[in-house]
């Protein structure tokens, strides 16, 4: 079966600035993908090339297999939720929605039974004659969602969808468009700058910057493995260690420099040279204060320097023994220990680390 | 006494003069707007057949009567709504179709184009006005009618043009790409979208160019011949030939039309939105 969607060699240039160099990827039917990246990545250009905003100076974007070239946006049958929504405001609720409908020909009946259906889909009954303006924020989002899917189309694409939403509403929303998604079988590109919409929203993620795509690949892949610095920091918080690979008395473990010894699965075998272990705050746990017993494999001892709460999460900065510094997530749920400058363990799982060379 | 309160009372009493002087200079502009009007329309009430001191002696409607029986007022004034009505007709369509496509953003040159088109606004009238005569002749466009077309189209495009614009600007470009990827080609777009959210602008445009249009002496006086003369430049020659207050007559009646006009827009539209820069924007500041 063709891929719904598949960027061939796609260069796209403004000016001197390069936006896509030489950019491939494909998209299955009824999958979700993910473009994160921070913002000038070339992450938008792809959406507004397949909108047929834009044309690409070099390659082929095809959609269903077909070369759309030339093709204005009107010609295509993509579906587009915009960061902001972009509703009509001269038009009710009900019109916004059912514009896409009237300019497809669709007979008259249909178009009332398909706004219906996609006011319940997007849980909006008895909104139907209301006005953009007199919508909320996310009520917005939902109307906007509603018609950009009620042409049925082959493609959704969804620019920053929820960063125009406060955090609550944001979450809420998420797992909400997650699920229609996934209940109506859509096909979906999801463009945004937060990990988290990314990884939640994302079957895949495809991380990018200046221009091309770094790493792709389901998100804990991308979150656990990621295959440079960039994509390391820029899927959430992590930790650098430095150090050697070394074949110990048990198998393959990291040493640092102060000589903790943490084990990992394998030797770095294409780095060769690789001298750093990163390490995300949740791989680390913090097993109590330290009383200076022993050193197993996998464990480590600091200073408590400082803890920040984060809700659900705390985390701590602990001072290593032989200078370096790390950064420990632990869940928020006691706290009486915890006593700044005190002497802690570290208990470590290198089994999700990923190597980097110097 | 501290320094501070000192200060204090000093900034109430200026305060106090700094308003006062406001309403005093509010007040005698609005004397002198007023003014005119009043001595217009006591004139226009005169029933002395030469220009006499105010107050009348008596008053009557013979110049409103002779605004009736007149030969020259009809076929000026037919003139003059002929030529009003072609330029509001103009920059309805072109004019709009400018607006559009300098705040496009994709028109090589739109900058130095905007300026171009707005530039008859600091030009004065009676340069535009002879300009255009020696043009015009060179072109050998020499009928009254043509001239006046073209000449009048001249002085008020500008302004539609630029009514038209500040309902654009205040328009959000994505607009019409959510019209274009839900599939509507251009035109479909511009008719269901733009159009509707900046028909205040055009609106506005037009009111200008028929205010424009029906009162200009100054360029008209160039273009008119014998057999095309707009109404106001009919008033201003007859009123140098022979004494006539027919002109304060008209002055009235005008003014009582625009008053109508203005009450109309302000109940159907809100003149503030009007007068603002579109329909889409000032509905946005009022809720």
């Amino acid at each position: 079966m063709t891929d719904t969607l598949e960027f061939d060699a796609v260069t796209k240039q403004f000016g001197a600035v390069t936006a896509l160099d030489g950019v491939g990827f494909s998209v299955k039917q009824g999958e979700t993908i993910a473009l994160l990246g921070p913002s000038g990545c070339g992450k938008t250009t792809i959406l507004r090339l397949i909108a047929g905003f834009e044309q690409p100076d070099a390659g082929r974007v095809l959609l269903g297999g077909r070369d759309m070239a030339g093709l204005r946006p009107y010609q295509r049958n993509v579906g587009l939720l915009f960061q902001h929504y972009a509703l009509f405001p001269h038009m009710t609720v009900a019109e916004n929605i059912a514009y896409g409908l009237r300019y497809r020909g669709t007979p008259k009946a249909e178009v009332a039974a398909r706004v219906t259906e996609m006011l319940r889909l997007v849980r909006l009954e008895g909104m139907a004659d209301r006005r953009p303006d007199q919508l909320s924020g996310g009520q917005q989002q939902r109307v906007a969602l509603a018609r950009a899917m009620a042409t049925r189309p082959e493609l959704l694409l969804l620019d920053e969808p929820l960063s125009a939403l406060d955090a609550r509403l944001r979450q809420d929303l998420r797992t909400e468009l997650r699920d229609l998604l996934a209940e109506t079988g859509t096909t979906a590109i999801v463009v945004t700058h937060d990990q988290e919409e990314a990884m939640s929203l994302g079957q895949r993620i495809f991380v990018m910057r200046a221009g091309r795509i770094l790493q792709q690949g389901i998100p804990d892949e991308v979150y656990w493995q990621p295959q440079d610095r960039f994509t390391a920091e820029f899927m959430g918080r992590v930790n650098w260690l430095d150090g050697s690979f070394v074949t110990g008395a048990a198998g393959p473990v990291f040493r640092t420099p102060g000589g903790w010894e943490i084990a990992v699965p394998a030797l770095p075998s294409g780095q060769a040279g690789a001298t750093e272990l990163c390490l995300r705050p949740e791989s680390i746990e913090m097993v109590g204060a330290d009383h200076g017993i022993r050193t197993d494999t996998g464990t480590m001892r600091g200073v408590l320097e400082q803890t920040t709460l984060l809700g659900p999460t705390r985390i701590l900065s602990v001072r290593l023994s032989d200078g370096q510094s790390v950064e420990v997530a632990m869940p928020n749920r006691s706290q009486a220990m915890l006593q700044v400058g005190s002497f802690v363990m570290l208990a470590v799982n290198g089994h999700n680390g990923a190597f980097f060379g110097a | 006494m501290s320094i501070g309160s000192n200060t204090v009372m000093r900034g109430a009493w200026q305060d106090r003069l700094a308003g006062g002087l406001i309403w005093a200079l509010l007040g005698v502009t609005l004397v002198f707007l007023l003014l005119p009007l009043v001595v217009a329309v006591v004139m226009s009430l005169d029933s002395r057949p030469f220009l006499g001191q105010l107050p009348p002696p008596s008053l009557s409607l013979q110049w409103y009567a002779k605004v009736f029986t007149s030969d020259y007022i009809g076929p000026s004034f037919a003139t003059s709504l002929v030529v009003a009505l072609v330029a509001v007709a103009l920059n309805a369509t072109a004019g709009t179709a400018a607006a559009v496509a300098i705040t496009s953003g994709r028109l090589p040159g739109s900058r130095l184009l905007a300026q171009l088109f707005l530039s008859p606004l600091v030009v004065p009238a009676v340069v535009i006005g002879f300009g255009l005569l020696l043009v015009l002749a060179r072109l050998g466009i020499t009928s009254g009618i043509g001239r006046l077309m073209l000449g009048h189209i001249v002085i008020t495009l500008p302004y539609a043009i630029r009514a038209c614009m500040a309902s654009l600007v205040g328009q959000d470009r994505r607009l019409t790409e959510a019209a274009a990827i839900l599939g509507a080609n251009e035109w479909q777009a511009f008719r269901s979208v733009t159009l509707p959210l900046i028909r205040t602008g055009i609106i506005t445009g037009a009111i200008f160019t028929l205010a424009i249009s029906l009162d200009d002496v100054a360029v008209s006086m160039f273009l008119v011949d014998r057999q095309n003369i707009t109404l106001p430049v009919a008033l201003v020659t007859h009123m140098r030939a022979a004494f006539d207050l027919t002109i304060a007559a008209i002055a009235v009646m005008a003014m009582v039309f625009t008053a109508f006009v203005v009450l109309i827009l302000d109940v159907t539209l809100g003149i503030d939105r009007v007068i603002g820069q579109g329909l889409y924007r000032s509905e946005k500041e009022n809720s």
